[in-house]
C-alpha cells in the first residue's frame, strides 16, 4: 500500500531547520553580550540628579548664599502637536523668534530626548506656566538650582558660576557633562571640587516614544546626590553689605582682615553689583551690561587692581630703618618742606622739625623717609647701592608686598616691588644709587601694590611680626567631617621691639595726626594715611590701618580711586568699618560721617540705575530694543525718544552734580 | 485500544503540544501589552489577549464539533470546501483591504478574515482527497497536473495578493507530493537555485559561472560514461550559467522594494536610509530582545523591549522575540522542541494512515506548520528575511488560530478512525 519515500525528506528538512535556529539562538542569546547592553540602552534613561550646593555662612553663622530651586522646561520634539507658541511667549516672557530658534536646534540635535527649551525659570514665572502645563503635551520640566545671595553683596568674594566650557568637561574626568554650572571665579571656583558636592542618578524605564514606564529595578540601582560642603568663611555679612554701600558711588576697594587668623572679614571691589544678576535666566544678558560698564564691575579691584601704596608704606619703611639701625628712633630731622634730589625736590605737607619716628610717621613727612631710604641704601656698610637696595628689598618684601599672597581667591596679582634687576636692566648695573629711586620711599615710583597686600601688611604690624595667608574661608563641613584650608604662619625679621615704635606711630596719626577724622570713641584705632600720585588723574585716597591697639582684632585697607587726600574719603570709610565691626553700631558723634560717604558719589551712577531695575525688566528693554529695530518707523521713534531721554538725563545729573558740588563747598 | 467501533482516542502528544501552544499564545500576547498594572478594563474586549483569548475558546468549540463529524463527511466536503475557499481568494481582490502592500484581508465588520489562512487548510484537503481517488498512482502526467494545479492555483492567488510568506507556504507542498513519488531532484534543485541567487546578490556573477564550469566539468568527466547524468549535468550547468545572469535583473524588476530591502537586510549589504530606519531597525529590535534575554530570560512579564514598543508587531508577527526576551535561550529552545515533537509525531501519524486522504492531509499539514514555524522564528533573529506570517497558535489573530485548530483537529480526528477505511 505505500509507496513513495516513507521515511521522507520532510523529516530531515524539520529536524535540520530546529538545530539552525537553536543554533542560531545560541549565537544570540548566549554567546553574544552586546544585545543586553544595546537592550539597556534602549529602555533605560539615566536622569541625573543635582545635587544641593554647599551653603556659606558669615563668622556668625548666618547663611550668605543659598540655593533657590529654578526650573528647565523640556520639550520633546517628537511629540509636538499644535505647539500655541503665542500663550507660550506670553506665559514664559519670551519672543517667537527665540522659541522657533530654539525649536529648529532641538529638531536638528535632539528630537527624540527631552531637551530643556527654557532654562533656568524663576518660580513665580513657572508657577505661572505650570496651570497651563497640560496644554502643552510634549513638554515637562526638571528642577535645577541657582545661587542666592542673602545680602546682596560679597559679589566680588563669592564669583559666580557659569555653564561649563568643553575645555572644563574634558579635564573633569567624566564629571561635568554640557549644561552643567561651574564655579568661575571667586571662591565658588576655588572651592568648586567641595561645594559642588556629587551628582545623582536616577534609572527610569522609557518606552520607545520616550515616555516614562516606571523605575528601573524598583530605583534599587538608583545613586543619590551627595550634597556638597557647606563653608563657614571668616567674613562678617553685615560688614560686607556695609562696606559695599559705603562704596557706592566710588571706585575703590575695602580688604579687612582678622590679623591674628588671616581671616577676611570684608572683601569689598566698588562699583559692585548684586551678585543675584549673575544668576538664573538672565545672567548672560546682565553679564554682558556689567562687561560692558566703562568702570568695570567684574574687575576684582582687592586682588587685581595694582595702586601705588603712597604713605601708607611709610610704616613698613619705618620699621626697615629701625630693624637696619640706619638711625634710631629718636633720631632728630628737620624737613625744609621738601627734599632735594639733584634737581628735583621731593615736596612734603610743610616746614617742620620731626623730634622721632614716632612723629615722622603721623606727619607723613616725605623728605624724612626720602632721608632715611636714601641712608638706607647709601649705608657705608654695604658695598653699592645695589646690595643696600637688595638688603631693603628683602625687608620690605617679608611684609608682603611684591608677592601674591595666598588668598583663596583665583586671580590675585603679585603687583610690584621693583627688583635689583627690575632696575639694572632699565638703568644698567652700577648707574643707579637711591636718589635715581627716591620715589620708592614715599610708596610712589615703580611700588605698585593690591588692597590686599595694604591690608595684609598692617595685619603684620598689628601682629608685630608676622602673617597667616589670608583665607575667605574658615572652615568646611560635611555631616561629621570637618576640613581647613592650609594656613602658613609667615614670619618678619624684624625685631618686636621697633613695631612698638611703629605702632605708637600710627595711634597719633589717628589721635592728632593726618587722620584724626578716623577717630572712634572708645576705641584705640591705629592706621596711615595714604595720598597717591597717579597718571590716572586726581590721587588716590587711601587708609591703612587696625584697631584696637592693645589687641587688634581688625585689620583694614580703604582705597578710593582719584578721590584725593587719604583722610578724605578712604580713612572715615576705614574708621567706620572698623566701628561697625568692633561695636556693631555707628556713634551718633560719627552718623554724620557715615551720611556723608553714603552720599557722596563720584562716579555718574548710571550704573546704579541700571542695577535698580529687575532683571526681567533688563531683559524686556532689550527685547523692546530688538523689535524697535525692526520697524523703520518705530525705530525713527526710538531713536528720538532714547536721545530725548539721554538730554534729560543729562540735564538730571548736571543739577544733581551742581547740588552735590554746592553741599561740598557749603562744608 | 481496540474496540469494536475501530476508534482510536485521539493522539495526546500532539494535542497537549496544541494546548500548550495555544495557552503560550495567550501569555505571550498578553505579556506585549501589559503595562505593569491591572486596571479595572483588565477584560475589555479592546485587548489583544480578551480576543485571544475569545478566539481560544471558539477555537476549543471548532475543535471539538470537528471531532464530532464523521471521517466521510470531512471527505466529502473537502473539494466543495477547497472551491469555496477559492472563492473568497478571488473576492480579496475586489473587497480586500491592503495592510503594508500585502491585500489579504476581508473585513467583515466584527472581524477581518484573511482567507489566505484557510486556503492553506483547504488546499491540504483537497490535495488529499484528490489524492484518494481509487485510481490515483501518480505517474501519469495529467495526475501530476492536476496536483500541481491544486496547489498552483492558491499559490498563484497570494503571490499576486503580494503575501510572499503564504506564497511559501504553499511552496512547502513540494514535501507532500516528493512523500507521494514525485523525485527528490525537485527540492534539491530549488536549494540549488536558492543558493545559486543567494550568491548571485552577493558575488560577483563571472566568479559563480568560473566556478561551476569548473565543478560541473569534473562532474561530467566522472560520469561520462552515464550518458544520461551527463545530459543532466549539461542542462544544470547551462541553466545555472542563464540564471546567474539574470538574478539580479529578477532580484530589481519582480521583487517589490520592501521584499529587497528585507533580503538585503539578512544579506548584509548597504541599505537605503528608508530601509536602515525601517525593515533593519525593526530587525535589530527583534534581535535586541531576543538576544538580551540572555540563557534564562527576563522573566515573564519582565521583557522590557517587547512590552514598550522597541519591537514592532510583538503580538503578531513577531511574538517570538516576547518569548526569546522573558523566557531566554532555554524557553525559546523548549518552545522549538515542543514544536519538533509535534510535527514529527504528525508524520509519525501519517505514516500510520491507511488512507492515502489521511496520510497526505496529514503530511500536508505538517508541511505548512514547518513551513510557518521555521521562516517566523528565523526571521525574528536574523537568519531569514523579515517575511509577514504568523507563529502557529502563538500569534495574535483569529483566522490563524482558527485554520491551525482545523487542520490539528481533523488530523487527530482522521487518525483516531483510521482503522475504519480498511473495514
Amino acid at each position: 500500500m505505500l509507496r513513495g519515500n516513507e521515511s521522507g525528506i520532510l523529516r530531515k528538512a524539520i529536524i535540520v531547520a530546529a538545530c539552525m535556529l537553536i543554533l542560531k539562538l545560541f549565537f544570540i542569546q548566549v554567546l553574544s553580550p552586546n544585545y543586553k547592553l544595546k537592550a539597556r540602552n534602549n529602555v533605560i534613561k539615566k536622569v541625573t540628579i543635582y545635587p544641593s550646593r554647599g551653603l556659606i555662612y558669615d563668622r556668625k553663622g548666618k547663611v550668605m548664599v543659598y540655593n533657590d530651586a529654578v526650573y528647565d522646561i523640556l520639550i520633546q520634539w517628537n511629540l509636538i502637536k499644535d505647539l500655541d507658541t503665542l500663550k507660550l511667549c506670553s506665559l514664559l516672557n519670551t519672543d517667537m523668534n527665540y522659541i522657533r530658534k530654539r525649536l529648529d536646534e532641538i529638531k536638528r540635535t535632539t528630537p527624540n530626548k527631552p531637551t530643556p527649551i527654557f532654562k533656568l525659570i524663576d518660580q513665580q514665572t513657572f508657577a505661572r506656566f505650570q496651570e497651563h502645563l497640560f496644554e502643552f503635551p510634549a513638554m515637562s520640566f526638571q528642577i535645577r538650582t541657582v545661587r542666592k545671595f542673602a545680602y546682596k553683596s560679597g559679589a566680588a568674594v563669592f564669583g559666580y558660576l557659569s555653564e561649563v566650557t568643553q575645555n572644563t568637561i574634558d579635564k573633569s574626568n567624566g564629571f561635568y557633562e554640557p549644561g552643567d554650572y561651574v564655579g568661575t571665579t571667586g571662591i565658588e571656583r576655588f572651592y568648586d571640587s567641595l561645594l559642588r558636592g556629587t551628582k545623582g542618578y536616577s534609572f527610569q524605564v522609557v518606552d520607545v516614544k520616550n515616555t516614562y514606564k516606571g523605575k528601573y529595578k524598583d530605583g534599587s540601582e538608583d545613586i543619590a546626590p551627595i550634597a556638597g560642603w557647606d563653608m563657614v568663611s571668616g567674613l562678617d555679612a553685615e560688614l560686607q553689605a556695609y562696606g559695599e554701600k559705603l562704596m557706592e558711588g566710588k571706585i575703590g576697594a575695602i580688604v579687612a582682615i582678622e590679623p591674628s587668623t588671616g581671616e577676611i572679614l570684608a572683601f569689598v571691589s566698588s562699583p559692585s553689583y548684586d551678585p543675584n544678576l549673575l544668576t538664573g535666566r538672565y545672567r548672560r544678558q546682565n553679564f554682558n551690561i556689567l562687561y560692558r560698564n566703562a568702570n568695570h564691575p567684574l574687575l576684582n579691584r582687592p586682588i587685581q587692581a595694582m595702586y601705588p601704596p603712597g604713605s601708607t608704606f611709610k610704616a613698613a619703611a619705618a620699621l626697615a630703618m629701625l630693624q637696619e639701625n640706619i638711625h634710631e628712633y629718636n633720631w632728630q630731622w628737620f624737613c625744609p618742606g621738601g627734599y632735594r634730589v639733584g634737581n628735583h625736590v621731593v615736596k612734603c605737607h610743610g616746614v617742620h622739625a620731626i623730634p622721632d619716628v614716632q612723629s615722622a610717621l603721623q606727619h607723613s613727612c616725605n623728605s624724612y623717609f626720602c632721608k632715611v631710604y636714601n641712608d638706607f641704601i647709601m649705608d657705608s656698610i654695604f658695598a653699592s647701592p645695589a646690595i643696600g637696595y637688595q638688603k631693603w628689598w628683602d625687608l620690605m618684601s617679608e611684609f608682603g608686598y611684591g608677592k601674591k599672597l595666598g588668598i583663596d581667591i583665583n586671580g590675585e596679582k603679585r603687583a610690584n616691588l621693583p627688583t635689583v634687576a627690575y632696575y639694572n636692566k632699565a638703568f644698567g648695573e652700577g648707574k643707579w644709587k637711591a636718589s635715581t629711586i627716591i620715589s620708592n620711599s614715599i610708596g610712589q615710583g615703580e611700588v605698585l601694590t593690591t588692597p590686599l597686600q595694604i591690608a595684609n601688611a598692617m595685619a603684620i604690624i598689628a601682629n608685630k611680626g608676622f602673617y597667616i595667608s589670608p583665607k575667605v574661608c574658615q572652615y568646611l563641613v560635611k555631616g561629621k567631617d570637618y576640613r581647613k584650608p592650609k594656613t602658613e604662619k609667615h614670619f618678619t625679621t624684624i625685631d618686636t621691639l621697633y613695631y612698638r615704635y611703629v605702632i605708637d606711630g600710627l595711634e597719633k596719626v589717628v589721635q592728632s595726626g593726618t587722620a584724626r577724622v578716623a577717630q572712634i570713641p572708645g576705641i584705640n584705632f591705629c592706621g596711615k594715611t595714604g595720598t597717591a600720585q597717579n597718571p590716572h588723574g586726581k590721587d588716590h585716597s587711601i587708609f591703612a590701618g587696625f584697631g584696637p591697639k592693645e589687641n587688634p582684632k581688625i585689620a583694614i585697607a580703604v582705597v578710593v580711586e582719584n578721590a584725593g587726600f587719604g583722610a578724605s574719603y578712604a580713612a572715615p570709610i576705614a574708621s567706620l568699618m572698623v566701628e561697625k565691626y568692633l561695636n556693631d553700631t555707628i556713634s551718633k558723634k560719627r552718623l554724620y560721617l557715615q551720611e556723608r560717604m553714603f552720599k557722596v558719589k563720584l562716579i555718574p551712577n548710571e550704573l546704579e540705575l541700571e542695577y535698580q531695575k529687575t532683571p526681567q525688566q533688563l531683559y524686556l528693554d532689550s527685547l523692546a530694543k530688538v523689535k524697535a529695530k525692526k520697524d523703520s518707523i518705530k525705530r525713527v521713534k526710538y531713536v528720538q525718544d532714547s536721545t530725548k531721554k539721554s538730554q534729560e538725563k543729562a540735564l538730571e545729573e548736571k543739577k544733581k552734580k551742581d547740588s552735590t558740588q554746592l553741599k561740598t563747598t557749603q562744608r | 485500544m481496540d474496540n469494536k467501533r475501530g476508534y482510536d482516542p485521539i493522539d495526546g502528544t500532539v494535542l497537549f503540544c496544541y494546548l500548550f501552544l495555544v495557552i503560550l499564545g495567550i501569555m505571550s500576547v498578553f505579556a506585549t501589552e501589559y503595562n505593569g498594572s491591572f486596571s479595572s478594563s483588565f477584560f475589555s474586549l479592546s485587548h489583544n489577549y480578551m480576543r485571544q483569548f475569545i478566539f481560544a475558546i471558539i477555537s476549543g468549540l471548532m475543535f471539538i464539533t470537528i471531532l464530532g463529524f464523521d471521517r466521510r463527511i470531512l471527505q466529502f466536503i473537502s473539494y466543495p470546501m477547497y472551491a469555496l475557499v477559492m472563492l473568497l481568494l478571488l473576492s480579496v481582490f475586489v473587497f480586500g483591504e491592503r495592510t503594508k502592500g500585502d491585500q489579504n484581508w476581508i473585513n467583515l465588520g466584527l472581524f477581518k478574515l484573511q482567507p489566505s489562512e484557510f486556503a492553506k487548510f483547504a488546499t491540504a484537503m483537497a490535495l488529499a482527497k484528490y489524492f484518494d481517488t481509487p485510481s490515483m498512482r501518480f505517474v501519469t502526467r495529467k495526475e501530476h497536473l492536476t496536483a500541481y494545479a491544486i496547489i498552483g492555483l492558491p499559490l498563484l492567488m497570494v503571490a499576486a495578493q503580494g503575501d510572499a510568506g503564504s506564497c511559501l507556504v504553499f511552496a512547502a507542498f513540494v514535501f507532500v507530493l516528493n512523500r507521494e513519488g514525485l523525485s527528490e531532484l525537485l527540492i534539491y534543485l530549488g536549494l540549488f537555485i536558492i543558493t545559486i541567487s543567494i550568491l548571485s546578490l552577493l558575488i560577483n556573477p563571472y566568479i559563480i559561472i568560473a566556478i561551476s564550469l569548473v565543478l560541473f566539468g569534473v562532474l561530467i568527466y566522472w560520469n561520462w560514461l552515464n550518458k544520461q547524468l551527463v545530459k543532466i549535468l549539461a542542462i544544470v550547468m547551462l541553466g545555472t550559467c542563464f540564471y546567474t545572469f539574470s538574478v539580479n535583473y529578477l532580484f530589481n524588476n519582480i521583487l517589490q522594494k520592501h521584499q529587497r530591502d528585507r533580503i538585503n537586510v539578512i544579506l548584509g549589504k548597504e541599505l537605503t536610509k528608508e530601509a536602515k530606519r525601517g525593515i533593519a531597525y525593526n530587525l535589530n529590535q527583534s534581535k535586541i530582545a531576543i538576544g538580551s534575554g540572555g540563557i534564562i530570560g527576563k522573566g515573564y512579564l519582565h521583557g522590557t523591549q517587547t512590552r514598550y514598543n522597541y519591537v514592532p508587531e510583538t503580538s503578531t508577527d513577531f511574538i517570538f522575540s516576547a518569548i526569546g526576551e522573558e523566557w531566554g535561550f532555554i524557553g525559546s529552545v523548549v518552545l522549538v522542541m515542543v514544536y519538533v515533537i509535534m510535527l514529527l509525531r504528525l508524520l509519525l501519524l501519517a505514516e500510520r494512515q491507511r488512507s492515502p486522504y489521511g496520510r497526505v492531509y496529514i503530511y500536508a499539514v505538517v508541511a505548512i506548520i514547518f513551513m510557518h514555524v521555521f521562516i517566523n522564528i528565523g526571521m525574528t533573529i536574523g537568519l531569514l528575511p523579515v517575511i509577514g506570517i504568523p507563529l502557529p497558535f502563538l500569534s495574535y489573530g483569529g483566522s490563524s488560530l482558527l485554520s491551525f485548530t482545523f487542520m490539528i483537529a481533523t488530523a487527530l480526528k482522521l487518525d483516531s478512525e483510521r482503522r475504519m477505511t480498511m473495514r
